[in-house]
């Protein structure tokens, strides 16, 4: 090869260096711009506006917040939704670490002592009504809940809420979690129980005097949305079911089932 | 040594293109294609004057003594861009969970239990006279229709693969409306031995008739619409029923009134007519 096609060979690459230096951000091929200013509107033809109507996209694409490599403190409410036997809600808080815009790892746990458990309904109606109560342990509460998740969120969006834009996403997110749980007793007469007692059915709740029947290995999967209204502030709803295998053991019987609470969780996320 | 001034001297001419940030027209290719707030303001599927019908699947959620499934065909008109009113109507089959079915549950119970109809003596306990569970919220909806207002003030989209545009509506709706009610009826069987051993009667598809025992509620719900084509949409919305029935708790010596709550979980498809 000569000198001069070598030269022209180094010209060409030196002025194509540029190019690769930086996403251009009116690119519509570059990565999603995570903080980017919004373009000034300018006045558009209403035809060629017509005309690219199916090239919309963009804009969607074009994130206001990116989430990626950061940290995300959620402190929430949780309450649970399929209260057949018994009830929860407490507070709590999650601490995701975001290693990709679509991928991470989450922390989460209620707050301990702070969550509330009640016999729905039911438990009352039928104790009142027709003298009969459930198996003891469908009547076991939750105490405590804390695990550890993975959670994926593949697709995000925008709203227009009358002209303010909001940006979401949906996620899934599945993983492993210990729950404390509390077993159903009468005040006075079973050794532990609590002083307090159902108004309704005189039960109160104890810790189970078997570690094994107090602790438990559960399962946790959800999915929820996540909305963003600034770069560092948002809102988090989320169901997620926590499930794990239970067992009661009260006055020489032993009863067992599998639970899956599932919890409505709405929360504040803060981008940290 | 002519030829490295002259590779200097381009080298020297390319270096400004570093000396300066890189300027970008506001429209390179003409197209309009990245303007930010006209393009997620382009709303796709405008709602006013919009006709649609829906035909939805419905299931009755957190179910104590009944679990409802049903269909729902219900007709929107956008009246303007965020809202709507609509007409719903609805048939629903109950059937009784197991709660109340179970050996170990209340009719069960109420059959071979400690205190049953086989234990006290069949036929002349008056255990086995009447075995129907006495709880509120026993009844069953049968029909329903509703006249609903809309909400429907976020109007998004969401990126779902890098190029593919999809809009969608979320909503929060309210009404009222009447359900009819039926009340399935267990009898014991001739010579009880196990709990199993009664009959369930009206609970057949259609036996109670559409709005039997018809019964005014109040509608409250809220959903999300995403439009697959421009003719078609796919719903899910949770919705409850809210009415005022009549029970006599016991300890009381009459009847009271109290508000009975039932929630659904439906989704569907929306058919955009005009």
């Amino acid at each position: 090869m000569s000198r001069v096609s070598l030269k022209i060979v180094g010209l060409v690459l030196f002025s194509a260096t540029p190019a690769f230096a930086a996403d251009l951000p009116g690119d519509p091929g570059a990565a999603p711009d995570a903080k980017a200013t919004p373009a000034k509107a300018e006045a558009v033809d209403p035809d060629l506006m017509k005309k690219a109507a199916d090239e919309s996209i963009y804009v969607v694409q074009r994130r206001a917040y990116s989430k990626s490599r950061s940290f995300e403190a959620t402190p929430f409410f949780f309450t649970s939704l399929n209260n057949k036997f018994v009830g929860h809600l407490g507070p709590g808080v999650a601490l995701a670490f975001h290693a990709r815009e679509n991928l991470a790892v989450e922390v989460v746990s209620s707050i301990p002592g702070a969550t509330v458990g009640f016999y729905s309904a039911l438990v009352d109606e039928v104790y009142r009504q027709e003298s009969l109560t459930p198996e003891d342990v469908d009547l076991k509460q939750v105490s405590y809940f804390g695990g550890l998740a993975l959670q994926f969120s593949a697709l995000y969006g925008k709203f227009e809420f009358y002209g303010w834009l909001i940006d979401y996403d949906f996620y899934a997110t599945i993983g492993f979690a210990g729950v404390s749980t509390k077993e159903t007793c009468f005040p006075g007469r079973d050794e532990g129980c609590s002083s307090d007692a159902d108004i309704s059915t005189g039960r109160g709740l104890r810790v189970p005097l078997t570690q094994g029947d107090q602790w438990k290995l559960a399962g946790q999967m959800g999915g929820g949305m996540r909305f963003f209204f600034s770069d560092f502030l948002g809102l988090r709803l989320e169901i997620r079911d926590i499930a794990y295998a239970d067992r009661a053991f009260y006055q020489g019987v032993t009863t067992t089932d599998t639970r899956g609470n599932v919890f409505f969780i709405l929360g504040v996320s803060v981008l940290l | 040594m002519r030829d490295l001034s002259v590779l200097l001297t381009f080298m020297a001419a390319a270096s400004s293109a570093f000396a300066a940030g890189p300027t970008y027209p506001p429209d390179p290719f003409n197209d309009a294609d990245f303007k930010d707030a006209p393009l997620i303001l382009d709303v796709s599927h405008p709602s006013r004057g919009r006709g649609e019908a829906s035909l939805m699947y419905a299931g009755s959620v957190i179910d104590k003594y009944t679990q409802h499934r049903g269909l729902m065909l219900q007709f929107d008109y956008a009246v303007t861009q965020t809202l709507g009113v609509g007409l719903t109507f609805g048939f629903m089959h109950g059937q009784l969970t197991n709660i109340v079915t179970d050996d170990a549950g209340i009719i069960g119970n109420k059959v071979g239990g400690p205190a049953g109809c086989v234990t006290k003596g069949w036929p002349n306990a008056p255990e086995c006279q009447d075995i129907n569970p006495n709880v509120p919220d026993y009844k069953q909806m049968t029909g329903v229709v509703d006249a609903l207002v809309f909400w429907q003030p976020l109007y998004g989209k969401i990126n779902v693969v890098s190029e593919l545009d999809v809009n969608l509506q979320a909503f929060v709706l309210a009404g009222l409306g009447i359900n009819g009610r039926r009340k399935i009826e267990a009898t014991v069987n001739d010579h009880p031995v196990a709990p199993s051993d009664y009959t369930l009667a009206g609970g057949g598809l259609g036996e109670g008739g559409l709005f039997g025992d018809p019964n005014p509620h109040l509608t409250l719900g809220t959903g999300l619409q995403v439009f697959l084509l421009d003719w078609l949409s796919l719903r899910a919305e949770v919705r409850g029923y809210i009415s005022r029935e009549t029970f006599q708790f016991e300890g009381d010596s009459v009847e009271s009134s109290y508000l009975a709550q039932y929630w659904f979980f439906q989704t569907g498809l929306g058919f955009i007519l005009f």
